[in-house]
């Protein structure tokens, strides 16, 4: 039995070995066991701009500002882009504008901010560049936008006209300047007489116009301007008679950021139409040698009537004043329109003038002002 | 492979068993005596697995589009860390003691937002909390020599852990990401992807070495 039992234990003593060393064979002439698994792909993308070229910047000069414009660019991150805008002088470096509380705004497409700062008599052209911010850090950001069209901005902006003045008599009378008249405004004074004789030519004002005519009635019309002083108002001798004369002072003040010394009348055309009529329309016009004036059209006709821009040519009707209220017997009126010159050069087609009276004669000037 | 060595042994078995039983059945008619036999237990033999599964939770893949630079991954350490970090989640379920390990491949188009540098995309990769084994734009070398990842050129056998791992152990591989402040404007609309391969290898009679986590292990039989 114990040999039996033995004989057994030795065969599967055996057949283990057997086992074992098949087990053996598999781990030493094959690969080890393994398993792997791979995630899926993790992915990254950076944004981009789109459209990939900064637009150009559109210019449009106001009263004191020049609003710039220009369509707007997204980041594919849907981030909030940033504008950097610069605005170049036709000589010297480029500053930024359109920062802190004049920072670009965008309205549906559309992205706008207000220059504020520019300086009359000076050419700018501005481009913006689009940025991504982290935080308060411009990071990615388009190349600049080719410049925008040279701009010049307002110098002066019509405010207001004085109390028309009226005189009977060759004597000195005060004129008063407009109210709210500051030092250094622009003030322009403009007298129109029944009599065909010069007015005498203030202290501190420079004669722009001097001219009379006596047929088909006597007519005298003189303008003249000054940076304004402190007072509050001109002593003035319109060289009239009893037949009457009409005067009053037109205030231009200064813009924001126009802080040139001089008030510039360039150049001084005068005309005249002695055969009466109802609508009038000054043969020549003015010519600026500085960006960003004013063109002022003023005319003075013999007759009580309101004056009418009836073409206007881009000027804008600003004022008339007659003698009416005050002498009705007097017939005279002064009308005043203006027209802003981006550059420097002609400032294109006379306006026509209107008014509402008889045909009558008319006289004008045309003035340039930055 | 698996069952194909769990045939070889099946078959094994079974000649052994044969060859046993012939032999008493030989002893009993040589000696014609009066006998009695007494088995044995059965012996048996259960092949163990190394197997890989999906994790739980589920894993939350990256697919980050529009990132500015200043954007990073929560937990990135710096930048912005308003971006969902991504994790991929896998489970060991073999029953035989194993090796872990990660392989990285990183790859990009036109522009590639991961440059290699630190002016290029950022990666972290960690597992379960460790020390990351990608830290940016580098990985470490079984020296422990900080090496740059090329991109398209994948980094193999970065090990997880030197204990082996058991059934069900389960491993959050994480990725954490940033785009530096500094990236250039050239980057714009770049792209990266990131492939994470786990695997795992049976710990025995494959010797760990002096290897250390969270650096490539080139000590262990991989495959």
């Amino acid at each position: 039995m114990n040999k039996v039992r033995s004989s057994v234990f030795r065969v599967s003593v055996l057949m283990t070995l057997i086992v074992a060393l098949n087990f053996v064979f598999v781990e030493t002439s094959d690969a080890l066991w393994s398993s792997s698994r791979n995630s899926a792909v993790q992915t990254f993308s950076g944004a981009s701009f789109s459209p990939v070229v900064a637009p150009s910047i559109s210019s449009t000069v106001g009263d004191g500002t020049i609003t710039l414009t220009w369509p707007s660019v997204t980041l594919s991150g849907g981030q909030l882009v940033n504008y950097s805008v610069m605005r170049t002088p036709s000589t010297g470096p480029a500053v930024a504008v359109c920062t802190g509380a004049s920072a670009p705004v965008r309205n549906g497409g559309v992205i706008s901010c207000s220059d504020t700062t520019a300086v009359s008599g000076t050419t700018y052209t501005y481009t913006e560049q689009p940025n991504a911010l982290s935080g308060t850090t411009p990071t990615w950001s388009l190349p600049a936008s080719a410049s925008s069209t040279a701009i010049a901005p307002k110098s002066w902006v019509f405010d207001s006209a004085g109390t028309p003045t009226i005189s009977t008599n060759n004597n000195a009378q005060l004129v008063a300047y407009p109210a709210g008249t500051v030092q250094d405004d622009a003030l322009v004074l403009v007298s129109v007489s029944d009599r065909n004789t010069a007015p005498t030519l203030p202290s501190g004002w420079t004669q722009i116009a001097s001219s009379g005519m006596s047929s088909p009635s006597p007519m005298y019309f003189f303008v003249a301007w000054r940076r304004a002083d402190a007072g509050t108002s001109v002593s003035f001798r319109s060289g009239t008679n009893s037949q009457g004369a009409l005067s009053l002072i037109y205030r231009y003040k200064r813009l924001s950021g126009n802080i040139s010394a001089p008030v510039v009348a360039h150049v001084a055309v005068q005309s005249s139409n002695s055969t009466s009529s109802s609508g009038f329309t000054p043969p020549s016009n003015v010519t600026t040698n500085l960006p960003g004036a004013n063109a002022l059209s003023i005319v003075a006709i013999s007759s009580d009537a309101n004056l009418s821009l009836q073409t206007n040519q881009s000027y804008v009707f600003r004022n008339t004043s007659s003698a009416t209220s005050a002498n009705t017997a007097l017939g005279l009126s002064i009308g005043l329109g203006d027209k802003f010159i981006q550059s420097s050069g002609s400032a294109g087609a006379s306006p026509t003038w209107a008014q509402s009276g008889a045909a009558t004669q008319w006289m004008s000037v045309a003035i340039a002002l930055a | 492979m698996k069952t194909k060595i769990i045939k070889l042994i099946t078959v094994a078995v079974a000649v052994a068993t044969s060859v046993g039983a012939a032999g008493v059945l030989t002893i009993g008619a040589t000696n014609a005596l009066f006998g009695s036999t007494e088995s044995s237990a059965s012996n048996t033999f259960a092949a163990g697995t190394v197997v890989v599964a999906a994790g739980t939770p589920s894993s939350v893949t990256c697919a980050i589009t529009g990132m500015v630079p200043g954007d990073s991954s929560a937990g990135y350490g710096s930048g912005s860390e308003s971006l969902v970090s991504c994790s991929y989640k896998v489970k060991y379920t073999g029953t035989s003691g194993a090796w872990l390990g990660v392989d990285v491949a990183v790859a990009g188009g036109t522009p590639n937002l991961y440059t290699g540098t630190a002016t290029g995309l950022q990666l972290k990769v960690s597992v379960n909390g460790l020390t990351a084994m990608v830290n940016g734009t580098t990985y470490k070398t079984a020296a422990g020599v900080d090496t740059a990842i090329v991109s398209g050129t994948p980094v193999a056998n970065l090990l997880i852990n030197t204990v082996q791992a058991a059934q069900n152990d389960e491993f959050s591989i994480d990725v954490k990401y940033a785009l530096p402040i500094a990236a250039a404007n050239a980057l714009q609309g770049g792209t990266t992807s990131l492939g994470l391969t786990f695997h795992a290898i049976q710990s025995a009679n494959n010797p760990i070495g002096t290897c250390v986590a969270t650096k490539q292990c080139s000590t262990i039989t991989w495959s």
